[in-house]
């Protein structure tokens, strides 16, 4: 599949350079690299709008994205969607009652934990994150439309998946 | 199909994992924190904190697996002792 990026220029440089580093922390679907599905406006959207890079100051990444043992989770798939929603829940069963549960656990931390959890027993990394979100900003109850803007975003966990990157222009 | 096995060793995990390792494991992972005392230097008073003075105080602070943070919205950088709250508030 192909992947967009959007980032600072400088940032860009240093990526075409050596290489992507993974985000760590609390990110919508855990560790890893962020990328918009085949979208370069919204990644670049993404980098102005969101991160508040310039627009002259923004460059949009492409890369080349490939499986490499295909182990991926697809939550924009119903199968996959349900499993991980019966897997998150069994986690917040056994850390309700805790006083030290964290304030900021989240999706991102759970998939995380998953995803440690399925390396250890499994030794196989999973590759990738696919999932929809909402587009920021966007209204449900547009009134010309039902149809909601997406976006459709790949969290890179395995970094030998990622190749080809060149800066995209001209989109 | 990935998340088929996922599924598979996640009830395989919560069948068999100790509370103990559980523990460890939900801290690894940052869903728990882990609470520690430290030695902190308060260098500004502020309303957020308010339980706090200037100057060094011994907090309860919980340990993420990237963070440490203070009752009530603290972070800061891992590994660091000292807290700015002048960068924080």
């Amino acid at each position: 599949m192909i992947g967009h990026h959007g980032t600072h220029r400088e940032f860009a440089r240093s990526i075409l350079a050596s290489g992507f580093n993974r985000s760590h922390g609390e990110q919508w679907f855990g560790d890893g690299v962020y990328f918009f599905e085949d979208d370069p406006v919204e990644a670049k959207n993404w980098a102005i709008k969101i991160k508040g890079f310039g627009e002259a100051y923004t460059s949009v990444l492409r890369s080349t994205i490939n499986s490499v043992n295909g182990n991926i989770i697809d939550l924009t798939k119903g199968k996959h969607w349900e499993a991980f929603l019966k897997i998150r829940k069994e986690i917040d069963e056994n850390i309700d009652k805790s006083t030290f549960r964290n304030k900021i656990y989240g999706d991102g931390i759970a998939l995380n934990f998953m995803c440690r959890q399925f390396f250890k027993r499994v030794g196989e990394p999973i590759d990738l994150i696919k999932a929809g979100l909402k587009h920021p900003g966007y209204d449900w109850a547009d009134p010309i439309t039902n149809i909601p803007r997406m976006q459709y975003q790949i969290c890179v966990r395995n970094l030998t998946c990622i190749a080809d990157i060149k800066v995209e222009e001209g989109f | 199909m990935i998340m088929d096995k996922m599924a598979e060793v996640m009830d395989q995990y919560f069948s068999t994992v100790t509370d103990e390792q559980f523990e460890k494991d939900l801290i690894e992972a940052g869903i728990l924190r882990c609470p520690d005392k430290m030695e902190v230097e308060i260098v500004a008073e502020s309303l957020v904190l308010p339980n706090y003075q200037k100057g060094m105080e011994s907090v309860w602070v919980f340990k993420t697996s990237l963070t440490y943070q203070i009752e009530p919205c603290y972070a800061l950088e891992n590994k660091s002792n000292y807290i700015d709250l002048r960068e924080v508030a």
